[in-house]
């Protein structure tokens, strides 16, 4: 409790909270336009972080993070476009709402199921990341292991598109991390001689390579459809205590779900709104509305993709593991400043967790007041000319590699993942799984080969270890899932037109 | 999605080759007695389920493609879609020079990055446009960005781009 106090005094403060309204102004504007995301604008301020202290640093990346995934739904509420992949499922009803004649109604519904979201789940992440942290400093290293395994099949099964596909890209971010020296012998790894890669890829000119030089790239090859805008207003933005009273449930009901999926690793935003969008819809007394403009889609969408911010923090907190993709760049900003993330990062830099929770929730607070205050000004951002955003975006992305290290090596290494990451939009491998299982698989290769040294080369605690056994059946679960459930269709089909055929004979 | 079978099937062959190098390299990964695994194991598993999984994707994308040659009417439909992408091959092609150049002339340190981003930014608006009016768009941002870019970044954070001062 007193960690906390001490977290609100600092967060607080002049120079924090002058970081966390930039952070959520940029992040909300980010978001609402199309073709830019959060995880890009983190990406891109990861270089400015460098000469930050780390609670500040946090304080500025988990800012942008909230309110770049709040953004996304203006754009699709008034352009039919979502700025972000979270606010997909809010465009089904968002803009037919807004124009049916009540843009207000429809930002103000999105806006708060946003802000009641992010409080949910902060109170989640509250309760939850110590226990869990605790619990986990009782993880042997193989039972470590067998929990990053896990993390990495889920992220590979449930990725966008072809499950082959999500497989391959995971295996291929794994290959990406290996180059380098090796920590356990301190010999060079598949660096082919060049000296500058003893050190491997750096996880910074990476990301900004894949997700924002390579999305740019992508996006002006591919290029988009015209939607007619709608004129923004502020008339009834703000929820009556009737309205409340009306979507009550829903919104606590969308934000559970949300905290929940959140949690799960490599599950992001979009799955939790449509997750929640379909259950609500499945519980709504007037289904058919659903994808007219329907209130309750709104806040089921809005109220679930806010609740991931929350919820994917706490395996990131607690266990070192990223819940969502730009977990893996807050990840990435505390390795940069050397603080090794895990269960231990409670006991060792409790003022960091702390800070980045308090953070967290001044964000969700100041991005309703100012989603609130300036939607007229945002929505506008979105007619800013696309190849001046682009632009800038590749200039930023350049001289954000460079900064990293002083070295042209680095920008090589940033253009190289961005041939990849447009190679993979063109061809549908998606980028998620890349990303994190090059951040998943070292950790779970040194987890592995201390529980080896351990045990002197004895695999068998794998499997007569009770939770690491529990994992691995899980991850084998996930793996099949797929196979049987197409399988178990396949034979509920036959069996169906067995039925038919025999009925037609009688 | 802006691909055929055909090169889907590319992919899916280079990442094979991919696989069997990155096996072949992880040979010359030496053991050290302490360590049960080995630095070699995880690279050599992952690059074996690399080559497994890209022939399965082969076979898949191969077992669509004769499934495929059935259809006259759905070649004829792909071949159409070929020819405007062959056009922006080029396109995308140019992209990538233009990017390469410039990281390159930054590299060689002849010129401050705020010249070198002014023209960047004005032939790269006027590129994306098609439209000689937005070259005095795209010089005024290539302008005030390198400028701004170069000044913030020597002089408060010390970063050691090719610079004017």
């Amino acid at each position: 409790m007193e960690d906390l106090l001490v977290a609100f005094s600092y967060s607080l403060s002049a120079w924090p909270l002058f970081l966390i309204f930039i952070g959520t102004s940029v992040g909300v504007f980010m978001g609402a336009i199309p073709g830019l995301s959060g995880t890009m604008m983190i990406a891109l301020c990861l270089p400015l972080t460098f000469f930050m202290a780390p609670p500040a640093a946090i304080s500025l990346l988990v800012s942008i993070y909230v309110g770049a995934i709040s953004g996304g739904l203006i754009t699709a509420t008034l352009l039919k476009m979502p700025g972000t992949e979270a606010a997909i499922m809010t465009t089904l009803d968002g803009y037919p709402l807004a124009s049916s004649g009540s843009p207000g109604r429809a930002l103000g519904l999105g806006i708060t199921a946003s802000f009641i979201g992010g409080v949910v789940s902060w109170f989640a992440l509250l309760l939850l990341s110590k226990p869990l942290s605790i619990w986990a400093t009782k993880f042997s290293p193989f039972d470590y292991f067998s929990l990053v395994f896990l993390a990495l099949i889920l992220i590979a099964v449930i990725s966008k598109g072809s499950m082959l596909k999500g497989i391959i890209a995971a295996v291929l971010g794994g290959l990406l991390a290996i180059p380098g020296m090796d920590h356990s012998s301190g010999l060079p790894r598949l660096t082919f001689g060049l000296s500058e890669m003893n050190s491997g890829f750096e996880a910074l000119p990476m990301f900004i390579g894949l997700f924002a030089l390579g999305t740019v790239l992508s996006d002006i090859m591919g290029g988009g459809e015209a939607t007619k805008p709608i004129e923004a207003s502020r008339k009834g933005i703000l929820m009556t205590l009737k309205d409340y009273k009306k979507h009550g449930i829903n919104l606590i009901r969308s934000s559970s779900i949300g905290t929940i999926v959140g949690i799960l690793p490599g599950v992001g935003a979009v799955i939790g709104s449509m997750v929640s969008y379909t259950v609500a819809k499945s519980v709504s007394k007037q289904p058919d509305n659903f994808g007219k403009g329907c209130e309750e889609g709104i806040v089921a969408s809005e109220a679930a993709n806010n609740a991931t911010v929350g919820g994917a923090l706490i395996p990131l907190v607690a266990l070192g593991i990223p819940g969502s993709l730009n977990d893996v760049l807050l990840l990435a900003a505390l390795m940069i400043h050397s603080i090794q993330p895990g269960p231990l990062l409670f006991v060792n830099n409790p003022e960091l967790v702390y800070t980045l929770m308090t953070s967290t929730l001044i964000a969700n607070i100041l991005m309703f007041i100012i989603m609130i205050l300036s939607i007229k000004w945002i929505s506008k951002v979105s007619s800013i000319p696309k190849e001046i955003l682009y632009t800038l975006v590749i200039v930023a992305s350049i001289v954000g590699a460079f900064a990293f290290g002083n070295s042209f090596f680095d920008v090589w290494v940033m253009v190289g993942f961005a041939v990849l990451g447009f190679l993979m939009d063109r061809f549908d491998y998606p980028k998620g799984p890349l990303a994190i299982a090059f951040i998943l698989v070292p950790l779970a290769e040194e987890k592995l080969r201390t529980g080896l040294q351990l045990s002197d080369g004895d695999f068998s605690p794998l499997y007569t270890d009770p939770i690491s056994l529990v994992l691995l059946i899980l991850a084998l679960i996930l793996l099949c899932y797929p196979f049987i459930s197409k399988y178990i269709s396949i034979g509920h089909l036959v069996k169906t037109e067995n039925k038919t055929i025999d009925a037609t004979m009688e | 999605m802006h691909y055929t079978r055909v090169s889907d099937m590319l992919v899916a062959g280079l990442l094979l080759t991919a696989g069997v190098g990155i096996y072949l390299s992880s040979q010359s990964i030496s053991a050290v007695s302490f360590d049960p695994l080995g630095s070699a194991a995880v690279p050599k598993l992952l690059s074996v389920v690399l080559i497994v999984l890209s022939g399965i994707q082969l076979l898949v994308v191969g077992k669509g493609i004769i499934q495929k040659t059935n259809s006259n009417e759905e070649i004829k439909e792909e071949t159409k879609e070929n020819c405007s992408r062959k056009t922006s091959l080029y396109f995308i092609a140019f992209v990538w020079v233009a990017i390469g150049a410039y990281v390159w002339v930054l590299s060689q340190r002849a010129l401050p990055y705020s010249v070198v981003t002014l023209f960047f930014c004005a032939a790269s608006v006027y590129f994306l446009t098609g439209n000689k009016r937005s070259l005095i768009k795209g010089s005024i941002v290539g302008l005030v960005a390198g400028l701004t870019i170069e000044l913030i970044f020597t002089k408060v954070f010390f970063i050691d781009l090719p610079s004017f001062w």
